[in-house]
C-alpha cells in the first residue's frame, strides 16, 4: 500500500512538471498525464504490471508534447520529471510484485528502497551534466553525438532482443 | 531454473530507446534528462547478472496423519552464490492446509547461507496426498530479471479419516460359529440368558435353574444366546456424491465406514469392503488391527469419478460377501446405478442395512419459483425410493449433516425389530 501510494506520488510531481509549461499542447499533455494516472491507478488495484509501462509511456509523450509545443530553451525541470517518473515505475512495479503478499526478510525493503534512491541520485548527475552539457544549444559537438547515437542503438538492440526472446519463449 | 526478463525490463528499456532516438532526432537534451534514471538501472542490471544458485529441501516428518491432526514440514534453503530475494512458496494440495512460516516467504540469502522454514501440514480431509511441492522465484535487486524453478520432492502422507467412537451397532440377523461379541439369536452355551426349559439327559447340572426346578417340582435349565462373532461387509456406494465448500457425502461416508470398521474389528467380527462406483474395489472379510488398517488403505482411495459403466454387484467375486453377512450400504441414493445395487443385494438374500448418507444440507435450491418447486420434487422423489425399500423391509435411515451416526444405526435397529415383529 506504501509502495502504491508513493507511486501516486510520483505521478503527480510528474503531472506538475508537465502543468506548469505554457506551450499551446499542454492542455493535451496534461489530459494524456491524467489518463495515465487513472490506468495506473486501475494497474495498481488490478495489479497489472503491463499496464504501468502503458502509464510511463503516455507521460514520456505528454512530456514530450510540452516540449515541443514551448518556446525553445532548455527545460530545466526535466532531472526532477525523470526522478518522480522513474520513482513512480519503481514503486508501481514493488507494489504489484507484493501480490499475493509475501512476507520478506526485514532488511529487504529498506535495501531495495536505498538501491533505487541511490539510482536516483546517479541519474540526477548524469542528467544535470547532460542539460549543462546541452545548455548552449543543440550543436553540442560530433563525440556527445556519437555517445548518444551508441546508447540509443544499445538500447533498440536490448529491445529487439527481448521482443525476440518474448516471441520465442522463455529461456535460460 | 529458468531466466525470464520481467515487463519492467522491456517497459524500460522501450522508453530509454525511445528517449535517447527521440533526443538525437530532435535535439532536445531533455529527453535524456527524463529517460536518465532509467538507463542507469538497466546499465547496472546487466552488467551485474543476477545469479540463480539456490538448493531446496523439503523434509515431511511424517507420512501418517489422522484429519486434524499436523506434521511438521521442514524447507531447507541454501544459497551458493549471494541471492538479492528468493521467494519461496510451498504449495500443498486441496484437502491440506499449511500453517506455520509465511507462505510465501521472501529471504536474502549470502553466499553459502542457509535458512529453514518451519511448517506444519494439516490434513482437513481424509485421503492420500503427495506433500513437498515447491516454487521458487530468484529476483535481483531491481526485478529486471527473475528465475522460478519448481521443486517437487514430494512424498506420500495418508490422512487417515478422524475416528468416532460409537457404542451402539447394528445387530445381524445370522452369526458365525466361531466365537464372537455378538449375542447369537440362537440358544445354545452362552452367557446372556435367553429361555427356560426342561432338563433333558446331558444337560449340565451348573445350568438347572433351582429355583425355577422348585417351584415346577421338576428339573428346569436356562437356555443362553451364544457369543459369535460375524461377517460384515461395507458397501459404499461411489457412483455419485453431492460435494460443497463444507465437505461431500463421499468425505462423511467414509468416515462413517471407517468408525463402523473400527467398532466391528473391535468385537472380533470380521469385516469386508465392497467400494462401487467408477473403480470397483473389494477387500474380503478379515480381522484384527491389520484388517482394519487394510480397510482404511482401501477406503483412502475412494473417490467419486463419474462413470457411464453400469456396474453391478455381479461384479464383485461371491467370496467378498459371505451369505449371512450383513451389509451395510452407506449411499447419498443419487445415482440409479446404486440404487438397482441395494434391491439386487437384497434380492440376493443378504441381510442388508441402508445408512443414506443425506446429500440435503449440501444442496441448495436454483434462483426462482421453479428452482425450489425442483427442489420439493427432488425430496419427494428421495422420499418415495426410501419408502420403497422399507416396504421391501430393508432398514433406511437418513443421516444427516450435524447429526450423530449412533443415531442413524439406531433409528435402523428400532426399524430391524420392528420389521422381524411384523413377519414373525
Amino acid at each position: 500500500m506504501t509502495a502504491a501510494a508513493g507511486s501516486l506520488a510520483g505521478w503527480a510531481v510528474v503531472v506538475a512538471v508537465v502543468s506548469r509549461s505554457q506551450g499551446l499542447l499542454t492542455p493535451a499533455a496534461v489530459t494524456l498525464a491524467l489518463l495515465a494516472g487513472v490506468l495506473l491507478a486501475w494497474s495498481l488495484v488490478r495489479a497489472w504490471a503491463p499496464g504501468v509501462g502503458w502509464v510511463l509511456w503516455a507521460l514520456v509523450l505528454g512530456y514530450l508534447l510540452c516540449l515541443l509545443a514551448q518556446p525553445r530553451r532548455v527545460d530545466e525541470g526535466a532531472p526532477v520529471a525523470g526522478a518522480a517518473l522513474f520513482l513512480m515505475a519503481e514503486l508501481a512495479y514493488w507494489s504489484i510484485e507484493l501480490r499475493p503478499p509475501a512476507r520478506q526478510a526485514r532488511e529487504l525493503p529498506a535495501r531495495r528502497l536505498a538501491a533505487i534512491l541511490g539510482v536516483v541520485l546517479a541519474a540526477e548527475a548524469l542528467s544535470a551534466a547532460a542539460l549543462l552539457t546541452a545548455s548552449p544549444g543543440p550543436d553540442v559537438g560530433v563525440v556527445l553525438d556519437a555517445a548518444g547515437a551508441a546508447a540509443a542503438v544499445a538500447a533498440v538492440a536490448l529491445l529487439l532482443g527481448l521482443l525476440d526472446r518474448h516471441r520465442s519463449g522463455p529461456g535460460g | 531454473m529458468t531466466r525470464y526478463p520481467t515487463h519492467k525490463l522491456g517497459a524500460y528499456t522501450a522508453v530509454v530507446a525511445f528517449g535517447l532516438l527521440g533526443a538525437l532526432a530532435s535535439g532536445l537534451p531533455e529527453l535524456v534528462a527524463l529517460v536518465a534514471p532509467f538507463a542507469v538501472l538497466l546499465l547496472y542490471g546487466l552488467v551485474r547478472s543476477p545469479a540463480s544458485a539456490v538448493s531446496v529441501g523439503l523434509t515431511l516428518a511424517g507420512e501418517r496423519a489422522v484429519e486434524g491432526e499436523g506434521v511438521p514440514l521442514h524447507v531447507d534453503v541454501r544459497a551458493h552464490a549471494p541471492l538479492e530475494q528468493v521467494e519461496v512458496l510451498v504449495a500443498v494440495p486441496r484437502g491440506l492446509t499449511l500453517e506455520g512460516a509465511p507462505n510465501p516467504t521472501a529471504l536474502r540469502l549470502a553466499d553459502g547461507e542457509a535458512a529453514r522454514l518451519e511448517y506444519v501440514v494439516r490434513g482437513v480431509r481424509w485421503g492420500l496426498y503427495g506433500v513437498g511441492e515447491a516454487w521458487l522465484r530468484v529476483r535481483d535487486r531491481f526485478g529486471l530479471f527473475q528465475f522460478e524453478s519448481r521443486v517437487d520432492r514430494r512424498v506420500p502422507l495418508r490422512v487417515y479419516p478422524g475416528a468416532r467412537t460409537l457404542r451402539g451397532l447394528v445387530r445381524p440377523h445370522e452369526t458365525r460359529v466361531t466365537v464372537g461379541n455378538q449375542v447369537a439369536r440362537t440358544k445354545g452355551d452362552g452367557i446372556e440368558f435367553a429361555d427356560l426349559r426342561p432338563f433333558v439327559p446331558g444337560d449340565r447340572v451348573r445350568r438347572v435353574n433351582w429355583r425355577a426346578s422348585a417351584r415346577q417340582g421338576a428339573l428346569w435349565v436356562n437356555d443362553a444366546h451364544p457369543e459369535r462373532n460375524t461377517d460384515i461387509v461395507l458397501f459404499l456406494d461411489t457412483f455419485a456424491e453431492a460435494r460443497s465448500a463444507a465437505g461431500s457425502t463421499l468425505d462423511a461416508a467414509v468416515r462413517a465406514a471407517t468408525a463402523l470398521a473400527a467398532r466391528y474389528l473391535d468385537g472380533r467380527d470380521r469385516v469386508g469392503l465392497v467400494r462401487l462406483g467408477g473403480t470397483l474395489r473389494w477387500l474380503v472379510p478379515g480381522t484384527g488391527p491389520a484388517h482394519l488398517h487394510r480397510v482404511v488403505e482401501a477406503l483412502l482411495e475412494a473417490d467419486a469419478s463419474p462413470s457411464f459403466i453400469d456396474k453391478g454387484i455381479g461384479l464383485v467375486p461371491p467370496h467378498t460377501l459371505p451369505p449371512r453377512a450383513l451389509v451395510i450400504a452407506l449411499t447419498p441414493l443419487l445415482d440409479e446405478r446404486g440404487r438397482a445395487v441395494m434391491l439386487d443385494l437384497h434380492a440376493r438374500g443378504f441381510d442388508l442395512v441402508i445408512i443414506e448418507v443425506s446429500p440435503l444440507g449440501l444442496v441448495e435450491p436454483a434462483e426462482g419459483e421453479l428452482g425450489e418447486l425442483a427442489l420439493r420434487l427432488w425430496r419427494l422423489e428421495r422420499e418415495a425410493v426410501r419408502a420403497r425399500y422399507e416396504r421391501l423391509g430393508i432398514a433406511v435411515a437418513e443421516w444427516r449433516d450435524g447429526v450423530e451416526l449412533e443415531s442413524a444405526l439406531e433409528e435402523v435397529a428400532a426399524f430391524r425389530r420392528y420389521a422381524r415383529q411384523v413377519r414373525g
